[in-house]
């Protein structure tokens, strides 16, 4: 009897454990002169299912930083509430709150620190450097970092990127006014390529959250998207 | 827990020199093998109970589940209640291993032990609880040892419904409609049609949609049982209701002629 | 020259497949139809429905797709799972049904159908992933049946099928009622094929309809447009001389010959017109004869067949007066060199 038991507990559960799931979303962000945007969609799902059609993926985390995320839902709840944390420390120990280039290498960090047991994520944060310059940094699940103009990630990631590279990058384009565009053209491409992505990908749809980030302060937009 | 000045070091937990790192349970590590001998450390679930299901209505929140415990395809237990009152501000729902459920249960009930037993009137709200409980959920999670458990915490807050879930992962999110397990396939697409039919729903409204729902997931889920409570929230309080009974419809089976096609 | 293969499947690379993907090559993946199917029998017939989505993993192939498949004049099926299975499968046996009436000069039944499409599918033991929904009215009364892939059935007054068969199977469990009229019907399988597209990623876009009564059928493609495309606030035209130019070749023009034609080419035209409609004539009476036949009707065709040689004749006389006259007219267009 002793000798089953020891069996039984000696071999392995079959039964399939992961600690992960893929939750699905889009984040899209733009860095202008003066401005950056960043835009999620709101359809929080798994499998063939829609958990809910209104989860913005978007954390205001200062007054000049906003953070996008999608990938594993658990994930970024617990990355975004840990960065809070830590910014909240920050704000204690220096009294002043942390400028988003600082942000983004602590977040860089902070992932890294989970290498071997990273958070699923595709990060992006959008935001104000301390010139007043929009800056967007994207980060890879554990904490490679790089500063670019504009940045499509999540499920339709690969999808967009190329559509921000010519509308925004003006790659592939001749005899055109490379200037980099405006806010509100800016949001216009954007938001039509959530448009675009819902036409295309499962896991992006019912809705759009837009936080346009000047020195002025934090304006939010929302857009509906098709809901099959 | 930290030191008096400085920020916590962001980096922690690496391996000492000389020695190799402790992957969470990941048995690569030949030279030292952790306390769990290589063995996987979570457990599955045994007896469970299926789906759970939460509705807002105008005013208040609604929380349904069965009381049929199952062991693997047999009806084992009959009566497992899943919908707990916590508070007068709150109710619980919770679906999967019925053990845990029991487990974490037992943990709340102390928790708003110590709450009444300071007698200040301050008692645990459900977003409290719902944050409360993603980062259990989460912790156990990532120490690959998951409280197998989707929870629901329905309740009033500021004078608002409020309805939010975490599952054995620490995913949380917060609706007008939730569900867990066969529900979400089967109740969540009735309940979406009733409320965009009927956004503002009285509590008799919601009441007699989720009986609907319960009705439909005693006829279709194998899992489950025809006894059920429900669970109300309101500003008026919270109540725990039943058990009721789904008489569930089997005329359909004798359609077309026994023996045919 | 292409080697003419055997009727069936080949199974020639299943092996050297095998290896592969124990080597560790991922293949191509098959398009999926992450589906909602249902049907469901009303007072006078049954309607089937389909919502309109195929999707290759996480991205939508075709945004409007048919998913209800003809079988005969009096019996369609809805097909979900992989989307070449479903169209093959009822394609081949929609001829066989049609061979079948052929052969016996009656309307074929929808057990019959039923019958030919499990037996199919239990032959490929779940491999050819068909999961149907199969709907007819013949002359025992209105059927429905639900066909799974290993080739089993279910005789059943509705039934849903797919990824989306459970939030369709919520609304007839909540709506249907035996005895339905029409209209209440199409209602019932509008709404719960709007469950699917709604609440299952698998299924999206459109609704179609597929009402199959004992005097006819309506196929209703689309009954509703239930995801309308996004509307987009940009402009994305691009301007002229956008696209880079890598390298220019002018090839001038050299005109070897000229030639100057006056007469007699509009009639040449006029008559081209009219031999066309000659050709069209000829296949209406052809079909015509065919249909006779394959209605089982005694009255024949109104040509007798001396006719009918003769207008053949006729036709094939035109095509060679065609033939010469349009090598004349191609020799006059102008040689580019």
């Amino acid at each position: 009897m002793a000798l089953v038991t020891k069996q039984i507990l000696d071999t392995p559960i079959q039964h399939h454990f992961s600690p992960y799931s893929d939750n699905g979303g889009t984040t899209v962000a733009v860095a202008g002169p003066d401005y950056a945007i960043i835009a999620s969609d709101t359809r929080l799902s798994a499998g063939y299912s829609i958990y809910t059609r209104e989860q913005s993926k978007l954390f205001t985390l200062s007054e000049t930083t906003v953070l996008g995320s999608s990938g594993c839902w658990c994930d970024i709840l617990s990355l975004t509430r840990i960065i809070e944390a830590r910014m909240q420390m920050y704000l204690h120990e220096h009294n002043k709150v942390m400028s988003t280039t600082s942000l983004a290498k602590m977040i860089s960090i902070m992932m890294y620190g989970k290498r071997f047991f990273p958070y699923y994520t595709s990060t992006i944060i959008a935001g104000l450097d301390p010139e007043g310059k929009g800056c967007v940094y994207s980060y890879d699940p554990i904490g490679h970092t790089e500063r670019a103009n504009f940045r499509a990630g999540g499920s339709s990631g690969a999808l967009l990127q190329a559509l921000l590279d010519n509308q925004l990058g003006f790659k592939n384009q001749e005899n055109v006014d490379k200037t980099p565009v405006s806010l509100e053209k800016a949001i216009t491409v954007v938001k039509d390529a959530f448009t675009a992505a819902a036409e295309r990908d499962i896991y992006t749809g019912d809705g759009v959250h837009l936080c346009a980030i000047t020195k002025d302060g934090i304006k939010e937009f929302n857009f509906e998207l098709r809901k099959d | 827990m930290f030191s008096d000045y400085s920020a916590p070091p962001m980096w922690q937990n690496g391996p000492a020199l000389g020695k190799y790192y402790d992957f969470p349970n990941v048995s690569t590590n030949k030279i030292s093998h952790n306390s769990t001998n290589g063995k996987q450390r979570y457990h599955t679930p045994l007896t469970t109970g299926t789906s759970v299901i939460g509705l807002v209505f105008n005013g208040g929140v609604i929380l349904a589940a069965d009381t049929a415990g199952y062991y693997g395809s047999m009806m084992r237990f009959n009566d497992c209640p899943r919908i707990f009152q916590v508070n007068k501000y709150t109710i619980l729902g919770a679906g999967n291993d019925y053990a845990d459920i029991q487990y974490l249960n037992d943990i709340i009930k102390q928790k708003i032990l110590d709450d009444d037993l300071h007698n200040d009137g301050i008692a645990l709200k459900p977003k409290s609880l719902h944050s409360w409980l993603t980062r259990v959920l989460y912790n156990r999670r990532s120490q690959f040892d998951p409280l197998w458990i989707n929870a629901f915490v329905a309740g009033m807050q500021n004078g608002e419904p409020f309805l939010g879930t975490v599952d054995k992962l620490g995913t949380a999110y917060e609706d007008k409609i939730l569900s867990f397990g066969f529900g979400t396939h089967i109740s969540v697409p009735y309940l979406r049609q009733e409320r965009e039919k009927n956004p503002n729903m009285t509590k008799e409204e919601a009441i007699a949609c989720i009986k609907t729902c319960m009705d439909m997931l005693y006829v279709r889920d194998a899992r489950s049982g025809a006894k059920y409570n429900i669970g109300v929230i309101s500003n008026e309080g919270s109540e725990v209701q039943g058990p009721f009974e789904s008489v569930g419809h089997w005329n359909i089976a004798t359609h077309g002629t026994p023996g045919q096609e | 020259m292409v080697p003419e293969h055997t009727p069936g499947f080949s199974f020639d690379n299943c092996k050297r497949n095998a290896f592969l993907s124990a080597k560790g090559y991922k293949g191509p993946t098959a398009r999926k139809t992450g589906t909602t199917i249902v049907g469901a029998i009303f007072a006078d017939g049954v309607v089937l429905g389909a919502d309109t989505r195929a999707t290759d993993d996480t991205i939508v192939a075709e945004k409007n797709c048919q998913k209800i498949h003809y079988m005969a004049k009096n019996i369609y099926c809805c097909g979900a799972g992989t989307a070449a299975d479903t169209q093959v499968t009822t394609d081949l046996i929609a001829s066989q049904l049609e061979l079948l009436k052929l052969n016996t000069g009656r309307i074929p039944r929808v057990i019959t159908a039923n019958r030919l499409l499990r037996q199919m599918l239990f032959r490929y033991q779940g491999h050819v992933s068909a999961a149907l929904v199969l709907g007819g009215v013949d002359e025992t009364g209105s059927h429905l049946f639900c066909i799974y892939p290993h080739g089993s059935s279910d005789t059943v007054p509705f039934c849903t099928m797919g990824s989306g068969s459970l939030a369709a199977m919520s609304v007839f469990e909540s709506g249907w009622k035996p005895n339905m009229t029409e209209e209440e019907c199409k209602k019932l399988v509008r709404d719960a094929i709007a469950a699917g597209v709604f609440n299952d990623l698998g299924s999206g876009s459109n609704i179609d309809l597929c009402v199959i009564k004992k005097n006819g059928v309506d196929y209703l493609r689309p009954y509703e447009i239930a995801n309308v495309k996004g509307k987009k606030d940009g402009d994305y035209k691009f301007k002229r001389g956008t696209t880079a130019l890598l390298s220019t070749l002018k090839v001038p023009i050299v005109v070897e010959s000229e030639q100057v034609i006056q007469t007699g080419e509009m009639l040449w035209r006029l008559t081209d017109e009219l031999q066309i409609q000659y050709v069209h004539l000829g296949f209406l009476y052809y079909n015509y004869w065919i249909n006779t036949l394959w209605w089982g009707k005694k009255e024949l065709t109104f040509l007798s067949s001396k006719e009918i040689m003769l207008f053949y004749h006729k036709i094939l006389i035109d095509f060679f007066i065609f033939g010469l006259k349009t090598r004349v007219l191609d020799s006059q267009y102008l040689k580019v060199g």
